[in-house]
């Protein structure tokens, strides 16, 4: 073992040992304490205020397909707050994916000296038919992951990223698939808008920005939620476009 | 002991998932590994987020027609929404990374981190 | 209302700015017109020392107050600030049109007016520190918009020097802040005063180094030279005239309004002054004769000006450290007589550099024939540095003499005498070569300056003589700044100044003088004229003249007498911190080699440790 790995060691088992005597403290009485595993006090917590929808109005008892004009139309509670009580913060992450993506297109597009392009071979035909038959399926699980983020399982990031691996497994398998840059370009900053447009008119017609200002539904139907499944489908066209955009930049490079 | 596993190994395991990521990043050479144990930091911070929402025997928080009404038991959200995030950014950390890595060899044609000296002034 | 005379030239600033990109005289009318009024409502407020403003204003749960009041010192120099700006400005009108930044000189020139009126009324640290600061800086910009290609880096070394002062003040006001709650002069001198005696005098070193650093006193005078002789011709005689000043004023404060003469009383003391005002004396001994050494060797004659500033600041500095009534007041009149004597000197060779372009010696000669007035003003401001009757540079060094000498301080009277001589050695070389000796063939076609560049060196030539022959109106505000500090006052008549081994009459002494002057004149009308001959009728043993130049008998003038002080000057202040930056970045450098080798992950690790470090300190607190 090097001197250096072994310094490494030293330092990072003593980080290590510092933050664990974390758990063995008894915290004094009124400070916040931390939950036993499983035994996380959900009533006591914030998310108790989301799980009832009653953060602004005070609603109660929320039954599926029956409770109608809530207050965050969604049968799913993780996309309600995703998408809807802290919809500004999902604005700056989309921001922090797109300057990773655009960090990406410059690094790889600098000059320089000796660019190798390699001459990759045609796929197998295995693989080739396997995608083609894969291509379409993909498109529409990823479509209906997103299109149904509010009730079941999954969103527009998780959509996003099934489209984008649609394409992937497209540029991988044929050689001569190519996505126009400025088709990919032009979905995202599309959906970037209407992301940003639907937030501006919420703070014109409700006087918040991101505010939820269609009528929310009743809850577990397609059509509910409000705003939600517009910023969901804005996202995920967002991030596939982001994505897919990165698969190619590093394909290409 | 069972027990002691269970509790262990959701908060102490992706305490140790950190910390091993960390001692990776630190001791080894390839960029690539590096690279790989950043992702196991992140994957450790998620993991330690959503075991802190966990409740025992509780469901998914979904409104559906297993639990057709908010009074059962549910998972925090909020650790979840949270994680949803965490790992857009640790995608886009590592895809970033990666285009780096990449151009580094491109210049010095060596994955070894050691023999990149450019970062003095 | 105090406020005006910082927010006027503020506001005028931005106007001026705005007009001068569409007339390039209009800047500096606006600033000689801002400076008249305010010249004017000074002269309206004097007298009433009950002046005063205060702002208060609530800021992250502390109270703080801006206070701000007139007194006869601040007035004094408010006085000056103006009416110097106004006769700048007024000067630099036609010489705009060469000027490459004009709309931003400027703008920063009546900041930098409006940020000395803000000192000078400042009755608190804050107040004190803002207005400092933005002076500084709108100077730094003023200096670093000279010509030359040294300016930059000559105003960034005074804004270094200065910069690092400023921190030092700042913290002990933050201390001071800290112990009494309060920014204010009044509650920090009486904390000071009760406060353990070593402590007190370190908090006020440290408060007034951003003075020192200002007035150029000797160890801390490297900036001088080169922002004076770098600054824009303009700029000079404000920069050498009335920012020097400025940090006297601060001294003038931190030593009486914040009793630092009372809490060193009682130190150990030599022949009744406390060795720490001694020591400060001692400095403008120092001062002096560094300055006045350097300037003779100078080549370039707003360098030379420049030293001499130098040289003539530790005058100042000794009369106001030694503190006896004749003392002060002697520095007080010297501080007001260098601004008008210097100020003329800059604002000549400003005339002259508008029309030749040459700051060098060497390359200017017998301007006396194009330049008659600008040659008066020299040969009249020359007369009052070197200190001869009947002007007004004479009657303060006779004061500061007089109190040295009732004293009994050796070195500091001989340093005195010493600079004063020499003082003539310096000047005497521009008026020589400058002005005297034989035109230049390329210069010809020179013609006088314009008026209003005329008129400013007219009024300070009629000021010089004026207060060479009635003191008494100078010695009147200064009465009453010395009567406000606590200080006795010296007996004085409108034209006789009592010392301490008698009476000075200015009136006597101009009669015979102007006698005298009359007797010359005939002299020089009846007695054959002097004979000219070829520029470079020079005895080289029928050796080809390649380069007349170093042949000019401008260059290296006084060589016989520096090559006494060659050592000495070798081995230079300048030199000295240079070195010191050297020796400093290269053990910097050493250590960096060892942290720093270029291992990306030890960055990491560094970064890591940190974080260990943290932990494990919050752990055990």
């Amino acid at each position: 073992m090097k001197f250096r790995n072994l310094i490494a060691l030293v330092i990072t088992a003593a980080f290590a040992l510092i933050i664990l005597q974390a758990f063995t403290i008894t915290p004094a009485a009124g400070e916040i304490t931390l939950n036993e595993f499983g035994k996380a006090d959900i009533n006591n917590r914030t998310a108790q205020l989301y799980l009832n929808k009653s953060v602004n109005t005070d609603n109660k008892k929320v039954i599926y397909q029956e409770s109608k004009n809530l207050e965050s139309g969604s049968a799913n509670i993780v996309t309600s707050v995703v998408a809807n009580y802290r919809s500004f913060d999902t604005l700056g992450e989309i921001t922090v994916l797109f300057l990773a993506a655009a960090g990406i297109g410059v690094v790889l597009n600098l000059e320089n000296s000796k660019k190798k392009k390699f001459a990759a071979d045609d796929s197998s035909l295995i693989l080739n038919t396997g995608i083609k038959l894969l291509f379409p399926l993909l498109l529409l699980a990823g479509t209906y992951i997103f299109v149904y983020g509010h009730l079941s399982p999954g969103g527009g990031f998780q959509g996003g990223a099934v489209i984008a691996t649609a394409f992937l497994l497209k540029m991988l398998s044929d050689n001569k698939f190519e996505i126009k840059e400025i088709s990919i370009t032009l979905v995202e900053s599309t959906a970037g808008i209407s992301f940003v447009g639907l937030g501006l008119y919420g703070l014109v017609t409700r006087g918040s920005f991101l505010e939820n200002f269609m009528a929310t539904g009743t809850v577990g139907q397609l059509f509910s939620a409000g705003i939600i499944p517009l910023i969901y489908i804005a996202i995920a066209f967002k991030v596939g476009a982001e994505l897919t955009n990165i698969v190619k930049n590093l394909i290409e490079a | 002991m069972l027990n002691f596993l269970e509790e262990w190994s959701f908060f102490g395991g992706s305490i140790l998932l950190i910390f091993i990521g960390l001692y990776g990043v630190l001791s080894r050479k390839n960029m690539i590994k590096i690279l790989i144990s950043l992702g196991l930091m992140d994957t450790g911070v998620n993991l330690l987020l959503v075991a802190l929402g966990y409740v025992e025997a509780a469901n998914a928080p979904i409104i559906n027609s297993v639990n057709p009404s908010n009074a059962a038991a549910f998972v925090d959200p909020i650790p979840q929404a949270l994680v949803l995030t965490s790992i857009v950014i640790g995608t886009a950390v590592l895809a970033l990374g990666l285009a780096l890595v990449m151009k580094i060899y491109d210049k010095y044609s060596t994955l070894n981190i050691s023999e990149i000296r450019g970062l003095k002034w | 209302m105090l406020t005006k005379y910082i927010f006027v030239p503020a506001a005028a600033a931005f106007a001026a700015y705005i007009l001068n990109k569409k007339n390039k005289k209009a800047g500096a009318t606006i600033t000689a017109l801002v400076s008249a009024y305010l010249l004017l409502s000074l002269a309206l407020i004097y007298g009433s020392w009950e002046l005063n403003q205060s702002f208060n204003l609530s800021l992250m749960g502390y109270q703080l107050e801006f206070l701000m009041a007139l007194t006869p010192l601040s007035w004094l120099f408010a006085v000056l600030t103006s009416a110097i700006s106004l006769l700048i400005a007024v000067f630099s009108i036609d010489s705009q049109a060469d000027f490459k930044f004009s709309s931003v000189f400027n703008l920063n020139f009546l900041l930098v007016i409006g940020s000395i009126m803000g000192v000078l009324f400042a009755r608190d640290f804050l107040t004190l520190f803002i207005f400092w600061e933005l002076m500084t800086w709108t100077s730094f910009y003023l200096i670093s918009s000279g010509k030359k290609k040294m300016a930059g880096r000559a105003a960034y070394r005074y804004l270094i020097l200065s910069a690092a002062a400023a921190y030092s003040f700042l913290m002990a006001v933050i201390f001071i802040f800290q112990q009494t709650g309060s920014f204010a002069f009044e509650p920090a001198a009486e904390f000071l005063l009760n406060n353990s005696a070593p402590q007190s005098i370190l908090l006020l070193l440290a408060i007034s180094l951003p003075f020192w650093v200002k007035a150029g006193i000797f160890p801390l005078h490297v900036w001088v030279k080169d922002a004076h002789g770098n600054a824009p011709k303009e700029f000079s005689p404000f920069l050498s005239g009335m920012l020097l000043k400025v940090g006297f004023y601060g001294l003038i404060v931190v030593f009486h309004q914040l009793s630092f003469f009372k809490i060193i009383e009682n130190t150990i003391a030599y022949r009744g002054l406390p060795l720490l005002s001694y020591l400060f004396a001692l400095l403008g001994a120092v001062t002096i004769i560094t300055g006045t050494i350097l300037a003779i060797r100078q080549e370039d004659m707003k360098k030379l000006i420049a030293y001499s500033s130098i040289s003539q600041m530790g005058y100042i500095i000794i009369g106001i450290a030694i503190a006896t009534p004749l003392g002060f007041s002697g520095s007080m009149l010297h501080l007001m007589n260098h601004l008008i004597f210097k100020s003329t000197i800059f604002l000549a060779l400003a005339a002259v550099i508008y029309r030749t372009g040459t700051t060098k010696m060497y390359e200017v000669g017998g301007l006396i024939f194009r330049m008659p007035l600008t040659f008066a003003a020299y040969l009249t401001a020359i007369i009052a540095l070197a200190g001869i009757p009947p002007t007004n540079g004479f009657i303060s060094k006779w004061v500061i003499y007089q109190a040295l000498i009732e004293k009994g301080y050796l070195f500091l009277a001989l340093a005195a005498f010493f600079g004063s001589i020499a003082s003539f050695m310096y000047v005497f070389k521009p008026l020589s070569t400058v002005f005297l000796g034989q035109l230049k063939p390329q210069h010809q076609e020179i013609k006088e300056v314009p008026l209003l560049m005329k008129i400013p060196m007219l009024i300070l030539i009629g000021v010089i003589v004026l207060f060479g022959v009635f003191p008494g109106i100078q010695m009147n505000i200064i009465s009453q700044i010395s009567g406000d500090l606590g200080i006795e006052t010296v007996n004085y008549s409108l034209y006789s100044i009592q010392g301490a081994f008698g009476a000075w009459n200015s009136l006597y002494i101009f009669n015979v003088f102007a006698a005298g002057f009359v007797i010359a004149l005939l002299v020089f009308g009846l007695a054959k004229k002097s004979k000219l001959v070829g520029l470079l009728d020079t005895y080289s043993s029928g050796e080809y003249v390649t380069d007349a130049e170093s042949y000019h008998y401008a260059y290296q003038y006084y060589r016989p007498f520096d090559r006494l002080f060659d050592n000495l000057a070798a081995k230079s202040l300048t030199g000295f911190y240079e070195t010191l930056t050297a020796n400093l970045l290269k053990s910097g450098e050493s250590f960096r080699r060892i942290f720093a080798a270029g291992r990306v992950q030890n960055y990491a690790l560094y970064s890591v440790l940190l974080f260990v470090i943290l932990a494990a300190v919050g752990w055990i607190i």
